[in-house]
C-alpha cells in the first residue's frame, strides 16, 4: 500500500449563468410588498408635497403684483443702431433686452420666453428675438411669436424718453 | 424592485433556477399606487410649466389632484398595513 494522500476530487464546475450573472441570492435584500407600497406611498407624499409648494410660490407671487416705477434703463449714445442692453425691469429678477432698432427708434421686451422662461436672445441680421431652447422666434419690432412652441408675445416694456436717457415704465403683458 | 410577500404560494411557484425566491409579482395595490405616483409626476410637470409659462391658473387644480392622489395612496397604504 502506498502512503500518498489521494488527490481530492475537483469540484464541479459552476454553470454558465452562474457566471454570467454573478448575484447572490442569499446575500441579496429583498423588498416586501408592503415595504415597497410604504415606499411609494412616501413618494406621493413628496410628490404632492412639491406640487403644493409651486401653488404656493404661485399664489404668493400673485398675491402682490410687482411695482412698476420708473427706472433709467441706458444714455441713448450708450446703445448703437442694432445694438442691446439688458437690464431688469420691474424687479431684479425680470431680465429685459432693450434694442435699438432704428435712429430714435428703441424697443424693449421682457427677455423670458412666453413658452417656458428661456432668456431670448435678439439676432441683428433677422431683427428677431430667439429662443435657444426650443427654437421659438418673437418678431422684435411688436414682440409677436412668430415660430416655435411659444403661443403669446413677449411682455412689452413701456419706454419714455427723457432728454438722452431711456426710462422703462411699465409692462405691457 | 424585486417583491416578496411573506405568505407566499406554494414551494415551486414562480422560482428562478438556484434559488429558493419567489419571482416578482406586484399585487393591485401597489400597481394603484404606482399609477397614483406616476399621475403625480405628471401632475408637478404641468404645474412647473405652466408656472414657467406664466399659465398659473394650471397650478392649483394639478396641487388639487396630486392632493387627491396622495390620498388614495395613502389610504391604500393604511389598509395594507391593517
Amino acid at each position: 500500500m502506498s502512503g500518498r494522500p489521494r488527490a481530492a476530487p475537483h469540484p464541479p464546475a459552476p454553470p454558465r449563468w452562474r457566471t454570467a450573472f454573478p448575484v447572490n441570492w442569499e446575500e441579496d435584500r429583498s423588498v416586501t410588498r408592503r415595504e415597497f407600497t410604504s415606499f411609494l406611498t412616501l413618494a406621493s407624499g413628496f410628490l404632492f408635497f412639491a406640487t403644493g409648494l409651486v401653488g404656493a410660490r404661485e399664489w404668493w407671487r400673485g398675491r402682490r403684483p410687482p411695482a412698476t416705477p420708473a427706472v433709467r434703463v441706458a444714455r441713448v449714445a450708450e446703445v448703437p443702431v442694432g445694438g442691446v442692453q439688458l437690464f431688469h425691469y420691474p424687479t431684479a429678477d425680470d431680465p429685459c433686452l432693450l434694442i435699438h432698432l432704428a435712429a430714435d427708434r428703441f424697443v424693449a421686451y421682457s427677455q423670458k420666453c412666453t413658452h417656458l422662461s428661456c432668456p431670448v436672445v435678439y439676432r441683428t441680421t433677422a431683427r428677431e428675438m430667439h429662443c435657444p431652447c426650443h427654437h421659438g422666434r418673437f418678431a422684435a419690432a411688436d414682440g409677436r411669436a412668430l415660430a416655435g412652441p411659444p403661443q403669446r408675445s413677449l411682455p412689452r416694456i413701456t419706454l419714455t424718453r427723457k432728454g438722452e436717457e431711456i426710462w422703462a415704465t411699465g409692462v405691457k403683458v | 424592485m424585486i417583491t416578496r410577500s411573506p405568505l407566499r404560494p406554494g414551494p415551486s411557484a414562480g422560482r428562478t433556477p438556484g434559488n429558493s425566491h419567489p419571482a416578482a409579482a406586484p399585487s393591485s395595490a401597489t400597481a394603484l399606487a404606482v399609477v397614483f405616483l406616476n399621475t403625480q409626476l405628471w401632475l408637478l410637470a404641468q404645474a412647473v410649466e405652466g408656472t414657467l409659462r406664466g399659465e398659473g391658473v394650471v397650478v392649483c387644480p394639478a396641487t388639487l389632484l396630486s392632493g387627491l392622489c396622495f390620498l388614495a395612496a395613502w389610504r391604500l397604504w393604511r389598509r395594507g398595513q391593517g
